[in-house]
């Protein structure tokens, strides 16, 4: 179940890999998979 | 700009009516604006993109602002013009089972290019899995390079409505982007393997 923690570490996420940044604290990776998706979306312009 | 000009230049110049200065407006947004459109399922987002510059160019003289409130305008129009095709057609997106030949739009770089091949039909499925106004939302942050504000100008919404809408789009990614990690395991899955 998703928590508000979980949508505030979403958002911080994404704001990283705006930035390109690294996602802070993404040890494991749980962020992989939106950094590559917000990639492709940039590479597909 | 990407030109190096300083932008005032250039949309002094645009504004002068010079075609070199329309150019290069065109070259520099054209193909984060045309990407918009085919990521929301535009049936001709190239055709869309042209209608979003003419509007642009017809309405350039009376643009005053800075080259983010310039793309945001930019992205404004083309938002209306995709608001309109929606409501012509009046149905969903296309998706990734379409055949979108997004890897022929592809430039640059031999490995990104690779890259994005790799991940174009996911992208566009994952897109097509969002809402139109969370993928909106999310599209117009990354292509657009906007801030929320920017995007509730854009949309014409709250700037608490588009982060709400953000929220809810990252969300479901991350929850599909999760499942389909489980379903194929991470060797298999694109949007996990890309990153080792």
């Amino acid at each position: 179940m998703t928590t508000a923690a979980d949508d505030r570490a979403d958002e911080r996420a994404f704001e990283a890999l705006l930035a390109g940044r690294p996602v802070p604290g993404d040890t494991a990776g749980r962020y992989d998979g939106l950094a590559t998706f917000t990639e492709a979306v940039r590479g597909s312009a | 700009m990407a030109t190096g000009l300083p932008f005032d230049d250039v949309l002094a110049a645009a504004q002068a009516g010079a075609a070199w200065a329309f150019e290069t407006l065109y070259r520099d947004l054209s193909p984060a604006v045309t990407g918009y459109l085919r990521l929301h399922g535009a049936a001709e987002p190239d055709d869309l993109a042209s209608e979003t510059f003419l509007g642009v160019f017809t309405g350039l003289t009376g643009f005053r602002g800075d080259e983010a409130a310039l793309r945001a305008w930019v992205f404004t129009i083309a938002h209306r013009r995709l608001v309109d095709d929606w409501r012509r057609r009046s149905r969903r997106p296309r998706t990734a089972d379409d055949d979108v030949p997004l890897a022929g739009h592809v430039g640059g770089d031999v490995e990104d290019d690779a890259f994005t091949r790799l991940g174009a039909q996911d992208v566009h499925r994952l897109c097509a899995l969002l809402p139109d106004d969370q993928r909106a939302v999310v599209l117009l942050r990354v292509l657009g390079d906007l801030t929320v504000d920017q995007v509730a100008q854009v949309m014409g919404r709250s700037t608490a409505s588009v982060k709400a809408l953000q929220r809810r789009g990252l969300r479901a990614l991350r929850e599909e982007l999760e499942q389909s990690s489980e379903r194929v395991g991470p060797a298999a899955n694109p949007f996990a393997a890309a990153r080792r």
